[in-house]
């Protein structure tokens, strides 16, 4: 707190025990004032300070993140930012329905094979840069073509040699199944129905060119 | 004074005193210890995939599309170079080991809530529960007196305080008369979180037990063998609804005196329960770390202040149980 401040808060509790010090003539306007409307200022300040907290916590119920999907609202400003409720899992677990998709990939080498993987490998540690890895794959789901290049640079700089061909497959989890235990989906094919496949794009190893894929969804 | 404007009075008075308690120095120095704990091992598990993440698949052309929150801004976008990421990733972990260790908290805090958004506007597909958690936590944590306590010598509110010669006004520095208001805000913050996980676990997906066979659980490999619920049929179902109810009442019964403390070791029990068993052990930590807001502030200044003398005995206890002739 600033001192002139400080002093001044010193000099009107003991005016109000009854303790009374010469005060310099040129600063008596001042004390007179803090003394007259001091309280009721401080008192204002204090209740508007509370109605903005309690429109602050009126806006985190009902627009968490901006956005209130059973109204249909949507807030689009700066609030966001501390209302922002978690968005995918907010105790700490997965949701049902949540954003699960994730890539899987087809790889033609150059001695002939075919090899099929999943993206992100489940094996990774920590837990953490695996939720980061899955969130980004379920979001190369959507329609972003530029993105799914991007991925696909990535992927082609983590490979030991030049592919003749590698195919980018979106998938995500069938939820129409969800009575039943659901098995992990290997390589993401021998899973019948339980998943959906989404062509993302083909990149040609002869002509080094990416042909980003627009087919619509297939089960 | 008719009795009409005493009622009014005392009501602005409880109101006030509501919104404006006197803040609780330990409850909070705990949880800035907490949520520092966590946003440092955030920031070092980033650096594992800080290139890919942020540099190969994060181009502002592509992210602008995908990018959810206001106001788009991140340090990362002033310097287009792996270099310029791995320096401000540097910074942004000294920070929050600042902010941790109560180094100047509100200056640490501000800047750590800058670079936890640059983070999210860098490359918004990797923003998890856990970084919306944190940037509320430390949005709040910025505005109390969270490094008065349990902080390295020296590291007050503000530098300038810390360069103030010793003596008898700056040994026991005073938080602001405001400053508990923040504190409430964030109680009542964190009560509306629970309930909105609750509210949105209401739903027959939740409640037939999917959370307990998630593909991205199963795919994982659970540490804990969930199987075994299969022989307990009414557990499938109870666990679920039990989750949901906690999560939609705790909001409520927190504030019940006699309820207080049972609710808080349930929510830590579950919280860890669910931490170790779904491999979210961050987030979770996080949660009780904030939690110990709801704490009353006598008992975790006792606790703290007898922490030492606790330990010791619970050592001497254990070396002469170890010891004993059996």
């Amino acid at each position: 707190m600033p001192r002139i401040l400080e002093s001044l808060k010193r000099i009107l509790l003991r005016r109000r025990a009854g303790v009374y010090y010469p005060v310099r003539p040129r600063f008596r306007w001042l004390l007179i004032l803090a003394e007259r409307y001091g309280h009721g200022a401080a008192l204002s300040v204090r209740m508007s300070l509370s109605l903005i907290a309690v429109a602050h916590l009126a806006l985190v119920a009902l627009l968490p993140g901006g956005r209130n999907g059973m109204l249909d609202l949507e807030s689009g400003a700066g609030p966001d930012y501390l209302t922002l409720l978690p968005a995918e899992a907010p105790m700490g677990f997965y949701q049902p329905r949540g954003k699960d998709g994730f890539v899987v990939y087809r790889i033609y080498t150059e001695q002939g094979k075919i090899v099929e993987g999943r993206f992100p490998d489940v094996q990774l540690t920590p837990p953490l840069r695996y939720d980061r890895w899955a969130l980004l794959s379920h979001h190369l789901g959507g329609n972003y073509p530029e993105f799914h290049g991007l991925f696909m640079n990535y992927l082609l700089e983590r490979l030991p040699g030049s592919p003749l061909k590698l195919e980018l497959l979106s998938a995500k989890w069938n939820w129409k199944n969800h009575g039943a235990p659901l098995a992990p989906p290997g390589n993401g094919k021998t899973n019948g129905g339980a998943l959906i496949l989404r062509d993302l794009g083909t990149y040609d190893g002869l002509l080094r060119q990416w042909e980003p894929s627009q087919r619509k969804k297939r089960q | 004074m008719t009795p009409e404007k005493n009622a009014l009075k005392r009501m602005g008075g409880a109101w006030l005193d509501f919104w404006f308690p006197e803040p609780p120095l330990y409850n909070l120095a705990l949880m800035r210890m907490g949520t520092g704990l966590v946003l440092v091992y955030v920031l070092l598990v980033r650096s594992y995939d800080l290139d890919a993440q942020l540099f190969l698949l994060a181009k502002p052309s592509v992210m602008g599309a995908l990018d959810q929150l206001a106001w788009p801004f991140s340090i990362f976008d002033w310097h287009d170079s792996s270099a310029w990421l791995w320096t401000v990733h540097i910074v942004a972990v000294t920070v929050a080991a600042a902010f941790l260790l109560g180094l100047f908290p509100l200056l640490s805090g501000a800047l750590g809530l800058v670079f936890l958004l640059s983070y999210a506007h860098r490359n918004p597909t990797v923003l998890l529960g856990l970084d919306s958690l944190l940037i509320m936590a430390m949005a709040y944590l910025i505005l109390v007196p969270c490094g008065l306590k349990l902080s390295v010598p020296g590291g007050q509110i503000w530098p300038r305080q810390a360069r103030e010669p010793p003596g008898p006004r700056s040994e026991e520095p005073e938080p602001m008369p405001w400053s508990g208001l923040p504190f409430r805000v964030l109680q009542i913050h964190l009560c509306l979180l629970y309930f909105q996980a609750g509210l949105g676990k209401l739903n027959a997906a939740w409640l037939d037990g999917l959370a307990l066979w998630h593909p991205r659980l199963l795919e994982r490999g659970a540490p804990i063998d969930l199987d075994i619920l299969r022989e307990f049929p009414f557990l499938l179902e109870a666990i679920p609804a039990g989750l949901a109810l906690f999560e939609l009442f705790f909001g409520v019964l927190i504030w019940l005196r006699p309820l207080r403390y049972p609710v808080l070791a349930l929510a830590v029990a579950v919280h860890l329960g669910v931490g170790i068993g779904w491999q979210q052990l961050p987030v979770n930590l996080l949660m009780i770390g904030l939690i110990v807001a709801f704490i009353r502030p006598a008992h975790a200044n006792w606790l703290l202040e007898h922490a030492g003398q606790l330990l010791a005995f619970v050592w001497q206890y254990a070396m002469a149980t170890w010891r004993a002739p059996r």
